[in-house]
Formats: structure tokens, C-alpha cells, sequence
């Protein structure tokens, strides 16, 4: 129980922190992210520019804090898409069995068989570049996902007494599965959000690596990590930055689900 | 003569077994052989069964949980299977349920008033929140529990002080049959006692009939008027309890009362 | 052969020690039957576990549980090891968890003679086979699956298990709780019969009255952790003396119908134990002297009762 507070505690510290810096550089950063200052480029890390500069002059921690932002608003919208359309098909495919179940189920395979970034490559590549096909490209994977959890943790919420007592007292499939299953089963959906906003934040990064997620002039940290690519022996830091931020997000992320795992598991057995 | 309450003919119920291949043909084991029972109005009837002899189907089938593959069950005379999704939600204010587990008849997610209430919410919807909070203080006041249960949660409450909970959301439409599929078998001895009396209190005052699911024959003894005694889904004996009980007529009954360990005192 | 003196055992509850077993004694030879009878939140179980040193960690234990003069209390986890299955056998109420979904039945029942006797894998199984025999599961394949049989069947499983090594003391807890009526006789008939031929001792735990009664020859009622009454089976039965074992007693369904008698109250919550006698607030003969101090065990030869007003006396 103590390495679960542990790695709750310290999740959650990353993340709202990152969360933070992505807030705050929406109205404020050291230096405009996209101010090119060429007679500074490839600085090395000082106390006017703390993280150093990039090969066009461009000051890296604020890049990072806006990339922070676009990373953030790209898997926030990913992670919503994903849900908002995946846990209502699991929903159903619990509530309906047979059939419906069979149905969702397949289509879900279908989707798993397709490789996720590459085919999120394809569609952005396809539909055009930019953050607003990533967040739709993205999230269209997160959809399968959601809709397995959700379809598996609210079966076993159906076989449960007080779900019958609920139709003996007259309510409908829908009302149920508001009602009585999705409240039963938040806490494992809840996981499965900071688990899925950690890989969209990978799959960003990925997408813009290769070019397809969010655009220049705006940061992100997928792009740095590939500008950073040809001045890796004249400047190596400018790769270590932001991969380091990509890595610090994704720990956090997957820390705050291991605590919020543990925190909300043994509750659960002792309320009954 | 009155036309009975509840009247259950032919009732036949499948499940589907899973198949060895794909591309077998969907095996089907039958649970119930075509029941047959009628209890009138302020009756209380018994089924006892030993696993696998499908009373449990029963209760859910006569809920309208399941449906049957053949046969009717009329509530105060119409078919709940011929019923629309309206009509259905309709007649279920007059039949309602009492399950087995105290632990898993409660949603831990709600508020004790959240379901009791519950019945009300769904099946009558245009009652106001007023009537609603009278109500339900009315019921848990019938089943012996406070007024300030309403804003606990279950898992603040023993297994018998749930069990009142669901009588109280059962009773809460004022139903005229109630199915209480094995309501006191998780109960201990004495919990179970008050839970029985608790329920003869209840159809005496209140005039509700009883659908009283047991394995256990002692309790079904106590608390019904009439018995069926079922096996492997056919009813092999039925009749007053306190006949079928004292002197029991198939072999199978028999061995049922002859295999409830007595205290020799 | 087994004697249990004094055992009192105390969990961590919420940052404080909470008692839930309180001076119990009692001594069991081969051959014996003991019932200790009670309901939910009586100790019965914890008295098995303690016995079994299966407690939970963390609790905290005081008074002696002899085996043939050792006291189990006292030995390191790795000897309990050699004792658990070797020397007492323990039934559980579910056979369906206590048996593994992925063995066979047959090598469900070897394990326990190939930990503690190193047999080889061929006399282990013909041993299992025998033992599968001697429970009436003789016309049941060894190779069978626990989902392949019955609720029943799997039970009589669980005792060959527990048989196996020849133990001493067999430990059942509720054992018949979760079967049909109709198999339960047959499983408690089973374990008495194994008891009286193999010269074990039976320790039978159990909620029903009727099951006690028709098992076992000496029995201790238990409420809010202590014994309340002990003594011979009959004697206890037919002159009940604690008002526990008379309001239990009269709980239950009457074999001639009508109503039962329930007991006004529950069961005390173990953190919140009222002082003095713990049935005292909800029996019709306390005094107010009853609140004031736990009652002995006391009464003339076997058959004791702690109460300060029993029955049958004025």
C-alpha cells in the first residue's frame, strides 16, 4: 500500500504539473516560442536562455512549454473522442449481449488489426497534416480500447443482483447502464484514461516526429526531437529536452494510473 | 371464485449450451418441463428445490427477467410476456423482488433513500420528491430500520439490516406479489428469524402474497401456506405446506424432510 | 491430544487491537468429536485458523494450543508447514475455491503425500486413488476436472485431501454449508465414519444446531468470542442452560410450524464489546450485575455454562 501512495503522489505531482506549465504557457513564456533569434542559434544553456536555443535561435524551455500545451490539447482530445464514442459502444455491447455484443466485439478486432500509428500515419497523411487530424487520428484508436474496457468491466456489473433489482423495479437498459453500471465501473475507466492519454502523448509525438501532427510555426515536441536529429553532435541537448519532457509526461501519466489503481481497488473490497 | 393472482401454465425454460465446434447445432438444456401454479391474492406459496432444480429460473421467469420458450404467466389475469415495453413497466409495480446476497442486492454506489426510492423513480415517475421522501421513510420505518438509514450507504449496514433495506424497496409500490428468491439462506439463525417474522408481520398487515423461494424446509415451514416441491424442473409433490411437510407422498419428498438434520434433545 | 488453553486473539483494526477471541478452552482426543457451534462474528472460525496459525498478520495471540504437548502458537512458520496437512487437515465451507480449477482431482489429492512424504509421483497417485475410494468417489475418474463434478463430489475431494497424510486432527468449517440438504448427511456420515476407523479427531465447526447434534459428541457454543456453554452433546441439548443456547434454539424455524422466536438485537460489533456479559442487552434474565463482569465458565462436571443466571436455575 505505501509504494501505491508513492506512485500516486508522485503521478499526480507530474502530471498537475504539467498540466500547469501547458496552462501557463498559453499567456506566458520566457520568450515567444516562435521568435527566431539566428545570431544566437545552438547557444548552450545559460541564464538568459536556462535550456539553451535551437538551431534557429528559438529559445528551448519555452518551445517545451508550448509543446507542452499542443501535447497536452492534442491527447485531451484524443482520450475525449475515444471515450465519449468507445465507453457508450461498450456500454451497449454489455448491456445487449448476443448479437450487439458480437457485433462490437468484431469490429473492435477489426481495428486492433491494423497497426495504430502507422494507420494513424495514413489517415493524417491522407486527410492532411496538422493537429486536428492527429487528434481524430488518435483517437479513432482510442475507440477500440474504450470500448473493450468498458465492455468487459460493465459485463460483469450485468450479472450482479442489484442490476436485476433494478429491472424488477422497472428500469430500462439505458437507465441501468447510467445508473447503476458506469458508477460501478469509473474507477476502471478512470485508469484506462491516464493510461490512453499517455500513449496519445506518445502517438503525438510520433505523428510529429514524421511530420503530420501539429504544424510548424506552433512547437511541438515531436518535431524538436527531429530538428534536434541533425545537430546531435553539435548540440546534443536539444534532443535530450524534449525527449526528456515526452518521458516525464509519460511516467507521470502511467504513475498516477498505478496509484489510482491501488487507491481505488481495496476501497472498493472493503466497502463491501 | 376470484381470478387468481398470479396463474403460471406450461412454463418452459432453455438454455443454451455452449457447442463443441462452430459448426455444431446449439445444444439446448431444458431447466424447466412445463410448470404449472396459481396463488390468490394474500397467498403465500412455497417452491423448494435443491440445486439444479431450477427455482431459481422460476422466480426470474415469473419477474419477467427471462423469458419462457413456451408457456404464460398472468399477473391479476393479463400475459406479462404479451405485454408492450409499457404495459410491462406497468405491471411491475404490482410484482416485485427480495434476492438472495445482501451484499449484492444493494448498488454500494447509492445512497440507502437512492434505492429504496428506486421503484418509485422508474415506475412513477410524476411522484414529487416530497411524496417520494415520505414514502420511503414510511417503509423503512415498516421494516424496523431508522429514518436516518436514508442518507447511509449498504456497506454501513449488517447482512440482516440489508435485507430490510431490500424488503423496503420491494414493498415501496405497494405491490401484490412479492418473489423472494432464498431471502434468508446468507442470513445467520438468528437475523433469519427476524427477517421471517419480519415478513408473516408484513402479508398480515399489509395483505401482500408471498412467492417464497428455499432449499431450506424449515423456513419455507414457517412461512408459507402452500409448497411445490421441484425437481430437476418438474414439481413432484404440491399441497399445504404443513401436509406435504408432515407427511410427504413421492419418494423424492421424503427425502428432502428426511435429510434436515433434527436436534435430538 | 489437542488441548487449547486460554486462547485469546486480538486483530489490528483500524490502528487499534480489536479482541475477537477470548479465553477459550478446550481439549480434544483421538477418536473425539467437538462441535464448536456459533453465528457470524462468534470466533468460531478464527478459533480454526488460530489453531491452524492462519491468522491474519499483524495479530495478536496469547494461551497455548498443545499437540500432543508442543505448543503450535510457539513454532516458526516453516515447522507449522510440516504440521498443516501432515498432522491436521482442514475442510473448507467452498470446495469450489478450495480446490484448483487446472489440476485433476487426482493430483489435487497426491499433493499433500508427495510434499510431506517425498513420494514418488506412481505411489502418489495410487494412493490418491485409494483415498478417492474411501471417500465414494471410487467410480470417478482420477483424471476428472473440479468443474466436472458436483458440489458434493468436490467435497468429498476436499477430505481425501485433507485425509491424505493420515493426520491427526481434521479441522472442518462449515463443511455443509454450501451443499444440498440431501448430500449433506451423506458428506457429515462420511466424516464420522472416517473418524471413528482412522482414530482422528474431529473438530467440526458449524452454524446449524441440527448438524452438531447429529455429529458430534461434545460441542461449544460461542458467542462474541467466548464459549458461553460446553459440554456432551445430549447433556447440552436437552438441558440448555446459557439463555444464548435456549434463544438460539428457539430461533429456528419450529419442526411443527409456526413462528420462530427471534432474538432482539445483533450480534456486537467486535470494536464495540458491551462490558461484562457481551449477550447481557439482549437477554430476557440479565441483571444488572450482568453488565458488570464476564461470567465463568462454571457448573458441576462436564457440562458448563457462563452465565450468572442460567437456565433451570431460579
Amino acid at each position: 500500500m505505501r509504494s501505491g501512495s508513492g506512485s500516486l503522489v508522485a503521478g499526480a505531482g507530474i502530471s498537475v504539473l504539467m498540466v500547469a506549465v501547458a496552462l501557463l504557457s498559453l499567456v506566458w513564456t520566457p520568450y515567444p516560442p516562435t521568435d527566431i533569434d539566428i545570431l544566437n542559434k545552438l547557444a548552450a544553456p545559460s541564464v538568459a536562455h536556462p535550456l539553451g536555443t535551437d538551431h534557429f535561435g528559438r529559445d528551448v524551455l519555452s518551445m517545451l512549454m508550448a509543446g507542452a500545451s499542443s501535447s497536452l490539447s492534442v491527447a485531451l482530445i484524443a482520450v475525449v473522442v475515444g471515450a465519449g464514442l468507445g465507453v457508450p459502444l461498450g456500454g451497449f455491447a454489455a448491456a445487449r449481449g448476443g448479437w450487439a455484443d458480437d457485433a462490437v466485439m468484431r469490429a473492435c478486432d477489426l481495428a486492433f488489426a491494423f497497426p495504430a500509428l502507422l494507420t494513424a500515419v495514413m489517415i493524417t497523411a491522407l486527410a492532411g497534416p496538422g493537429a486536428g487530424n492527429a487528434m481524430l487520428a488518435i483517437g479513432i484508436f482510442n475507440i477500440p480500447v474504450f470500448a473493450r474496457v468498458t465492455r468487459a468491466a460493465a459485463r460483469q456489473i450485468w450479472t450482479r443482483d442489484f442490476v436485476r433489482a433494478a429491472r424488477v423495479a422497472g428500469r430500462g437498459d439505458v437507465g441501468i447502464s447510467v445508473l447503476h453500471v458506469l458508477p460501478n465501473i469509473a474507477p476502471v475507466l478512470l485508469v484506462q484514461v491516464t493510461i490512453q492519454f499517455a500513449l496519445a502523448i506518445v502517438a503525438d509525438a510520433g505523428l510529429s516526429y514524421v511530420g503530420l501532427g501539429t504544424q510548424p510555426p506552433y512547437p511541438s515536441w515531436g518535431r524538436m526531437l527531429n530538428d534536434a536529429q541533425t545537430y546531435i553532435w553539435r548540440a546534443p541537448l536539444l534532443a535530450v529536452f524534449p525527449g526528456a519532457a515526452i518521458t516525464l509526461a509519460v511516467l507521470g501519466l502511467n504513475l498516477l494510473g498505478d496509484g489510482l489503481q491501488d487507491l481505488l481497488d481495496p476501497r472498493l473490497r472493503r466497502r463491501r | 371464485m376470484a381470478a387468481p393472482l398470479l396463474e403460471v401454465r406450461g412454463l418452459v425454460r432453455d438454455y443454451p449450451m455452449p457447442r463443441p465446434h462452430p459448426f455444431a447445432r446449439a445444444a439446448v438444456a431444458r431447466v424447466l418441463h412445463g410448470i404449472d401454479l396459481s396463488m390468490p391474492d394474500g397467498g403465500s406459496l412455497g417452491v423448494v428445490g435443491e440445486s439444479g432444480s431450477g427455482k431459481s429460473t422460476l422466480a426470474r421467469t415469473v419477474l419477467a427477467l427471462e423469458r419462457p420458450q413456451a408457456g404464460r404467466v398472468r399477473l391479476r389475469g393479463e400475459d406479462l410476456f404479451a405485454l408492450s415495453r409499457a404495459g410491462l413497466r406497468r405491471a411491475r409495480r404490482h410484482v416485485q423482488a427480495v434476492f438472495q446476497d445482501p451484499y449484492g442486492s444493494l448498488d454500494p454506489r447509492h445512497t440507502v433513500f437512492s434505492i429504496v426510492a428506486e421503484p418509485i423513480a422508474a415506475l412513477e415517475p410524476h411522484a414529487s420528491r416530497g411524496e417520494r421522501q415520505d414514502r420511503v421513510a414510511a417503509m423503512l420505518q415498516a421494516v424496523g430500520l431508522p429514518p436516518a438509514a436514508s442518507e447511509k450507504y449498504p456497506h454501513e449496514f449488517s447482512g440482516g439490516q440489508r435485507q430490510r433495506i431490500a424488503i423496503a424497496r420491494a414493498l415501496i409500490t405497494h405491490p401484490a406479489l412479492i418473489v423472494a428468491d432464498e431471502p434468508v439462506s446468507a442470513l445467520d439463525v438468528s437475523v433469519q428469524a427476524q427477517i421471517l417474522n419480519l415478513m408473516l408481520d408484513l402479508r398480515e398487515r399489509l395483505g401482500i402474497a408471498w412467492l417464497f423461494i428455499s432449499h431450506d424446509l424449515g423456513v419455507v415451514r414457517t412461512v408459507t401456506d402452500h409448497v411445490l416441491v421441484l425437481r430437476e424442473g418438474r414439481i413432484v409433490e404440491q399441497g399445504p405446506t404443513a401436509t406435504v411437510l408432515s407427511a410427504p407422498e413421492h419418494p423424492y419428498t421424503r427425502a428432502l424432510v428426511a435429510a434436515i438434520p433434527r436436534v435430538r434433545r | 491430544m489437542l488441548e487449547v488453553q486460554d486462547l485469546t486473539v486480538a486483530l489490528p483494526m483500524g490502528g487499534r487491537f480489536v479482541p475477537v477471541l477470548a479465553g477459550v478452552s478446550f481439549a480434544l482426543d483421538r477418536r473425539q468429536s467437538v462441535g464448536l457451534v456459533g453465528e457470524s462474528g462468534s470466533g468460531k472460525s478464527m478459533t480454526a485458523l488460530a489453531i491452524m496459525g492462519l491468522l491474519p498478520p499483524g495479530a495478536r495471540v496469547t494461551g497455548r494450543v498443545l499437540l500432543d504437548g508442543s505448543d503450535l502458537l510457539a513454532l516458526p512458520e516453516r515447522d507449522m508447514c510440516a504440521v498443516r496437512g501432515r498432522r491436521i487437515g482442514m475442510v473448507f465451507q467452498e470446495p469450489m475455491t478450495a480446490l484448483n480449477p487446472l489440476q485433476t482431482i487426482g493430483a489435487q489429492v497426491a499433493e499433500p503425500l508427495r510434499i510431506h512424504f517425498s513420494q514418488s509421483r506412481a505411489e502418489a497417485d495410487a494412493t490418491a486413488a485409494r483415498l478417492l475410494a474411501r471417500v465414494g468417489l471410487g467410480a470417478v475418474s482420477a483424471h476428472r476436472y473440479p468443474h466436472q463434478l458436483s458440489g458434493g463430489q468436490r467435497q468429498r475431494v476436499v477430505i481425501a485431501m485433507a485425509l491424505a497424510c493420515g493426520p491427526d486432527l481434521l479441522i472442518a468449517d462449515e463443511p455443509t454449508t454450501a451443499l444440498d440438504v440431501s448430500v449433506q448427511a451423506q458428506v457429515l456420515d462420511l466424516l464420522s465414519d472416517l473418524a471413528e476407523e482412522s482414530g482422528m479427531g474431529l473438530l467440526l465447526i458449524t452454524h446449524d444446531l441440527g448438524v452438531i447434534s447429529q455429529t458430534v459428541r461434545e460441542v461449544l457454543l460461542m458467542y462474541a468470542g467466548r464459549v458461553v456453554e460446553q459440554g456432551p452433546t445430549d447433556s447440552v441439548f436437552s438441558a440448555m442452560a446459557h439463555p444464548y443456547t435456549h434463544a438460539l434454539f428457539r430461533a429456528r424455524p419450529p419442526d411443527s410450524g409456526g413462528r420462530p422466536v427471534a432474538i432482539p438485537g445483533l450480534v456486537p460489533d467486535p470494536s464495540h464489546r458491551p462490558p461484562g456479559c457481551a449477550f447481557a442487552p439482549r437477554c430476557e434474565r440479565a441483571q444488572a450485575v450482568c453488565a458488570e463482569r464476564v461470567p465463568p465458565l462454571a457448573g458441576a462436571g462436564q457440562h458448563r455454562c457462563a452465565c450468572l443466571y442460567p437456565m433451570g436455575a431460579s
